[in-house]
C-alpha cells in the first residue's frame, strides 16, 4: 500500500479527501499553522474555507474533526455536493442552536449561495461579512483590507503559499520512508530508492523546496496541496506502477537520468507545477564554467564534497569520445542535477539559477523602488540614449504612449512622452493580510505593486515582471515592454490627461522602445505653441 | 451568366447611388486597402461635422521634408513663406537660436515617424492625409469616408458616445495632442462625411454594438491608448456585422481563436474557418434576396436563386480578376491589418478565420465591465459578447458548442473550444484584464489590482 499510496499521488488519485481512509490521510497530513487558525477560530466565529481544487479544503477539515479539534461545529465539507436552500437550512439552525458551522466551498458556488443568504434574516449579514472579504483578504495596504468580521469568516487557500521550506520538508519527510519502497529485491536498482536516499537529507530537501520554489514564483503559479504532491510522487515514482517499476529497475544503468530532479526536468510529467520546473529551474541550465568543466571531463566536481555517498559516474567527456553524444549530455545534466541537490556545491548552483530570475527577497522598498524605476525607464530609453536624455527623462518614470491601429508590437512602435512620474508620486506596497488570519495562510505572496500614487493606478510586480524589469536594466537591445507596464501607462496617462496643463512643456520621441530618442521643449506664446530647443539644464 | 459583370457591379456597389451592399450594410465596401487610421479619420471627422479646411497640408508637407515627388518642395525655405500654412509653420518651427536646424530636421523626421507610422500620409492635396492624430485641429483629409464606416461607426455609438467622441478629439491634453501642439491648427470645418446611402434601420446588433463601444469610450485611459482599442474592436465589430447580415437580430455565429504566439490546433482552426464560411453563406443568400428583388423592380425578374449563382461566379473569380469588392472581403482586409485574421495569407486555400488579438480582448473587457464596476466573471463576459455580437471562444463549452452546430458549424470539438478559452484566457491574464479565482475560474476587468 505504501509505494501504491505514494504513485497515487501524481494524478491525485490519493489526495482526494473523499477517497482516503482517516490512516491515509493522517499519513500524509503536513501540519502547517492553519490546523491551529481553524481551529482558535472556529471557537468564536463561523468559518468558510475556499481556494482552489486541489487546495486541501475537505483534506483540512476532515483531518480536524478527526483529531476532534471542530468541536459541534455543524460541518459542510463541501458546497457543490449540497444544494444551497439546504445548506442554508443547516447553517440557519445551526446559528440558531448556537453551533458554529465549517463550511468547504468553491468561490463559485459561494458567491451563488451569499446572493441568497439576504433573503434568510439570521444569515443575511454573514453574507455580507463574507461579500466583504471576498477577495479581499490580501491587499495592498492594511487599510484596504476588510474590518474583521463578527459572524464569520472566510479563509481563502488560494493566498496560501504552500511551497515553503516548512511545508516541503515536512511532505518529504513523511514519504522518505522505506514504506514507501516496495520490499522487493530488484526494489533495491529502482528509481524510488534512489530518490529516497536523494531526497532524505535536511540539505538536499532544503535544495529540492528551492527548486520548486523558484519554479512557481517563476512560473507565477499558486501551488496547490494536490498539485505539490502530485510533484513529489513524479520525482520520486516517475508516474510508473509497480510492476512498471520493477521492470525499469533491470534497466538501470549507471544511475544517471534516473534522479528526481531529472524526471521533474524531462519534460514527461503532468501537472503545473512539473511544467514549471522544467521550464523555469532546471540547475543544469544555470551556467558555471568551472563547475561544468570539472563534470564534463571528471564527471564530479572538484571542489567540494558529495552529502552521502560519493556516486560514480563515468565522464560525459568519455561518452563522448567513446560516440554516444546523446548519452554524454544527459549524463552531464543529470549529475549537474544531483550537484544541485546533494553536493556542497549545490546552494550556490541555485543560487546562480536563481539570480538568474533577478529575485531578490528581503529588498528594501527604496531599493526595490529604485530598480523599477530603472527598469520601467530603460524598457524605452536605452543605455546609451538616456546619457544625452535631459533630467526628467533620466530621473523620473517617462509616462510614454504610443498610437498604431495596425497590428505592431509594442516594440515596433514610435511612443512620445510629456510627462514623467516623480519618484514621490511612486510607492512600493507589499501584500497585507488581514491581522486574525496571522501566520496561517504561510509568508504573503511574492509580489508587490508599484502605485502611483495620485491616480492610484497600480502595477503588479510579480516574479516574471519583476525579471523583465532588471533584465531591462542590464541588457542593450530591443526589448518588448511587458503588456501590463503599457496599461499602467496608459492608465497613468489618462490621469495626467484630465488635470490642468497650461504653459510650456516638453516632449520627448522614440523612434521605437530603445530607439532614437528626439527631444524638445514646447514653449507657449501669445500666437500658439512653438518647439524650442531643450533648455541647457535639462 | 444573366448579366455581364459590370453590370453586376453597378447594382451591387455604388456606381448609380447605393448599391445592394450600401444599402445592406449602411456602408460602403469597394476597397481593400482601407485601414484602422482611415476608419478613425473618417468617424473623428463625422463626430466633429467635417475637417478642417486646410485638408491636414501642414501636417503631410512638415513630414515630407526630404521627399521630391511630383515637383514638391517641403523645406524649410517653401514652407516659411507657403500660403496660408507660411505663417503656422514659422511660429511652429521657429528659425535658431530658438530652435537650431539640427533639431528641427530631428523633429520634423521624428513626428514623421510618429504620426506615419500605419503609412496613412501621403501627398498634400491628394485627400490621403489620414495621420496617427488625436486632435480635431491636427485631422486631414480622408479619402476613404465615401465609404461611410466612420459614418456607420458614428451612427450606432447614439448620442453618448458621439459626444464622448467629440470630446476626445477636442481636448489637447493627451501625449500626442501635446507633443504635436504646435502643429495644431484650428481651421473651420469643411465638407462633412456624406451618408453613402440611406441607412438600414438599426439592428439589435449595431445597437449592442454602440451600447457597448460608448461603455469602453468612457474609460479613464490615454486617449491614444482608448482610441487603438476602439479600432481594434470596432473592426471586430465590422467584421461581425458583415457576417450577420441575413441572422436573426444581425448577429453572426462566428468563433474566434487567439492570435497570439500558441498553436491552435487544426481542428479549432477548421471549425473557426467553417463559421466564418457560414457567415458568409448568409451574406450571399440576403445579398441574392435583395438583388432579385432589385432587379425584379426593374423588370428584370429573377429568382433569388439566380441571383446567388451570379454571386457566386463572381465570388469564384480572383480578386485581381474583378472588380467588384465584396463585404467580406472588405471586412477581413480591415480585420486584417489589425492583426485578426489568421492566416496571415491564404495561398494555400483552407480559408481564413477571426483571431482575437490581446487588445481586442482587453477591449471587450473594457466594454462590459464600467470604470469603477467590480470585475465580472469571465463566463458572464463571454455570455454576454455571444449574446450581443454572435462572438464565440468556448467559455461556455456546451453552450458555444451548441450554437456553432446551430449555425452550421459541424464536427465541434468540445475539448478543443475549452483549450481555446483556456488560451484565450491566458491572454488576458498575460494583459493584465482577468485573472484566474480560487474556484478555477476566473473574472475580468479593467482595473485589477
Amino acid at each position: 500500500m505504501g509505494y501504491e499510496l505514494l504513485q497515487g499521488l501524481y494524478l491525485g488519485a490519493t489526495t482526494n479527501a473523499d477517497l482516503t481512509s482517516e490512516a491515509q490521510r493522517q499519513k500524509l497530513h503536513v501540519r502547517t499553522p492553519l490546523d491551529a487558525l481553524v481551529a482558535r477560530l472556529v471557537m468564536t466565529r463561523d468559518v468558510v474555507i475556499t481556494g482552489n481544487p486541489g487546495d486541501g479544503k475537505s483534506h483540512l477539515v476532515r483531518h480536524l474533526q478527526d483529531r476532534g479539534r471542530l468541536g459541534d461545529a455543524e460541518v459542510i465539507l463541501d458546497l457543490s455536493a449540497s444544494d444551497d436552500e439546504s445548506v442554508l437550512r443547516r447553517w440557519h439552525d445551526a446559528a440558531l442552536a448556537g453551533r458554529r458551522l465549517v463550511l468547504c466551498a468553491n468561490e463559485g458556488p459561494l458567491t451563488q449561495l451569499l446572493a441568497r443568504m439576504a433573503a434568510w434574516p439570521t444569515l443575511s449579514d454573514h453574507g455580507s461579512e463574507l461579500m466583504a472579504q471576498l477577495g479581499r483578504l490580501v491587499a495592498p495596504s492594511p487599510e484596504e483590507l476588510p474590518a474583521e468580521p463578527e459572524r464569520v469568516y472566510l479563509i481563502d487557500l488560494a493566498d496560501r503559499e504552500l511551497v515553503s521550506a516548512a511545508v516541503v520538508t515536512d511532505a518529504l519527510q513523511r514519504v522518505t520512508k522505506p514504506d514507501f519502497v516496495p520490499a522487493a529485491d530488484w526494489a533495491e536498482n529502482s528509481i524510488v530508492h534512489v530518490a529516497n536516499e536523494t531526497l532524505f537529507g535536511d540539505a538536499s530537501q532544503r535544495r529540492f523546496t528551492r527548486v520548486l520554489a523558484m519554479a512557481a514564483r517563476r512560473a507565477n503559479l499558486h501551488v496547490s496541496f494536490r498539485q505539490l504532491w502530485a510533484t513529489i510522487s513524479f520525482a520520486m515514482c516517475g508516474g510508473e506502477t509497480e510492476a512498471q517499476l520493477e521492470r525499469l529497475s533491470f534497466a538501470f544503468g549507471d544511475g544517471t537520468d534516473q534522479y528526481p530532479l531529472d524526471r521533474l526536468t524531462s519534460g514527461l510529467g503532468q501537472g503545473a507545477l512539473i511544467d514549471a520546473v522544467h521550464q523555469h529551474a532546471d540547475p543544469s541550465r544555470a551556467p558555471w564554467p568551472t563547475l561544468d568543466e570539472d563534470i564534463w571531463w571528471e564527471g564530479t566536481p572538484s571542489t567540494g564534497k558529495w552529502e552521502g555517498e560519493a556516486p560514480m559516474f563515468t565522464a560525459p567527456s568519455s561518452l563522448w569520445a567513446s560516440g554516444q553524444q546523446d548519452q554524454a549530455l544527459r549524463t552531464f545534466a543529470s549529475i549537474k542535477r544531483l550537484v544541485a541537490l546533494q553536493h556542497t556545491l549545490g546552494d550556490e548552483l541555485l543560487d546562480l539559477l536563481d539570480g538568474d530570475a533577478g529575485d531578490a527577497p528581503g529588498q528594501s522598498d527604496d531599493a526595490l523602488l529604485n530598480e523599477l524605476m530603472l527598469g520601467l525607464r530603460r524598457l524605452y530609453i536605452s543605455e546609451v540614449e538616456e546619457a544625452a536624455a535631459p533630467t526628467w527623462l533620466r530621473e523620473g518614470v517617462p509616462v510614454w504612449s504610443s498610437l498604431t491601429y495596425g497590428s505592431d508590437a509594442a516594440s515596433a512602435r514610435p511612443h512620445v512622452a510629456t510627462n514623467a512620474i516623480h519618484r514621490d508620486e511612486l510607492r512600493v506596497l507589499r501584500p497585507a493580510r488581514p491581522a486574525w488570519l496571522g501566520d496561517g495562510l504561510g509568508p504573503p505572496p511574492a509580489f508587490t505593486w508599484l502605485r502611483h500614487v495620485p491616480s492610484g493606478a497600480s502595477l503588479r510586480v510579480d516574479a516574471e515582471l519583476a525579471r523583465s524589469l532588471r533584465h531591462a536594466a542590464r541588457v542593450q537591445g530591443p526589448f518588448e515592454p511587458p503588456e501590463p507596464v503599457e496599461r499602467f501607462l496608459a492608465r497613468v496617462a489618462g490621469w495626467l490627461e484630465r488635470q490642468p496643463a497650461e504653459g510650456d512643456a516638453r516632449v520627448a520621441f522614440l523612434s521605437a522602445p530603445r530607439g532614437a530618442l528626439t527631444v524638445a521643449a514646447i514653449r507657449a506664446t501669445p500666437d500658439g505653441a512653438r518647439y524650442e530647443d531643450p533648455d541647457v539644464d535639462e | 451568366m444573366l448579366m455581364s459583370e459590370d453590370e453586376l457591379i453597378a447594382l451591387l456597389m455604388d456606381r448609380d447611388g447605393p448599391g445592394v451592399f450600401t444599402r445592406t450594410l449602411g456602408f460602403g465596401t469597394g476597397t481593400h486597402v482601407i485601414k484602422g487610421v482611415h476608419v478613425m479619420n473618417d468617424l473623428a471627422q463625422v463626430a466633429l461635422g467635417g475637417r478642417p479646411s486646410h485638408n491636414g497640408d501642414l501636417l503631410a508637407r512638415v513630414i515630407r521634408e526630404e521627399k521630391r515627388e511630383g515637383g514638391e518642395d517641403n523645406s524649410d525655405s517653401a514652407m516659411r513663406t507657403a500660403s496660408p500654412l507660411g505663417e503656422v509653420y514659422g511660429r511652429a518651427f521657429p528659425p535658431p537660436p530658438a530652435l537650431s536646424v539640427h533639431r528641427r530636421t530631428l523633429l520634423r523626421s521624428a513626428i514623421g515617424e510618429l504620426v506615419h507610422h500605419d503609412g496613412g500620409v501621403y501627398r498634400p492635396g491628394t485627400s490621403m492625409a489620414s495621420g496617427l492624430v488625436t486632435h480635431s485641429g491636427l485631422l486631414g483629409a480622408e479619402g476613404f469616408t465615401r465609404f461611410g464606416v466612420g459614418r456607420y461607426l458614428h451612427d450606432v455609438l447614439g448620442p453618448e458616445g458621439q459626444e464622448r467622441v467629440r470630446a476626445l478629439y477636442s481636448s489637447a491634453t493627451d501625449p500626442y495632442s501635446r507633443a504635436l501642439a504646435p502643429l495644431i491648427w484650428s481651421a473651420e470645418l469643411t465638407e462633412g462625411s456624406k451618408r453613402a446611402g440611406d441607412a438600414p434601420p438599426p439592428s439589435p446588433f449595431d445597437e449592442a454594438l454602440g451600447a457597448r463601444l460608448t461603455t469602453l469610450l468612457t474609460h479613464p485611459l490615454a486617449k491614444p491608448h482608448i482610441l487603438r482599442l476602439f479600432l481594434h474592436v470596432a473592426t471586430l465589430g465590422l467584421f461581425l456585422k458583415v457576417m450577420g447580415v441575413g441572422r436573426a437580430g444581425g448577429r453572426p455565429t462566428i468563433l474566434a481563436t487567439t492570435a497570439a504566439d500558441v498553436s491552435s490546433s487544426r481542428l479549432l482552426r477548421g471549425e473557426a474557418t467553417a463559421s466564418v464560411r457560414a457567415g458568409v453563406a448568409a451574406l450571399d443568400d440576403a445579398l441574392a434576396r435583395t438583388l432579385a428583388a432589385d432587379l425584379t423592380a426593374a423588370d428584370r425578374a429573377t429568382s433569388a436563386d439566380d441571383a446567388t449563382q451570379l454571386l457566386r461566379e463572381v465570388r469564384g473569380k480572383r480578386a485581381s480578376d474583378s472588380k467588384l469588392y465584396l463585404p467580406d472581403k472588405f471586412v477581413v482586409a480591415l480585420a486584417a491589418r489589425a492583426g485578426m485574421i489568421l492566416p496571415r495569407t491564404d495561398r494555400a486555400g483552407w480559408g481564413r478565420h477571426l483571431a482575437l488579438t490581446s487588445d481586442a480582448v482587453e477591449a471587450l473587457t473594457l466594454m462590459y465591465v464600467p470604470p469603477g464596476a467590480r470585475p465580472i466573471a469571465w463566463r458572464a463576459l463571454w455570455d454576454g459578447v455571444a449574446t450581443d455580437l454572435g462572438l464565440y471562444i468556448g467559455a461556455d463549452t456546451y453552450g458555444d458548442a451548441c450554437a456553432l452546430r446551430d449555425a452550421g458549424v459541424t464536427h465541434v470539438h468540445a475539448e478543443e473550444l475549452e483549450r481555446n478559452q483556456a488560451n484565450i484566457l491566458a491572454l488576458a491574464t498575460r494583459r493584465g484584464v482577468a485573472r484566474h479565482l480560487p474556484d478555477g475560474g476566473a473574472e475580468a476587468g479593467g482595473e485589477l489590482l
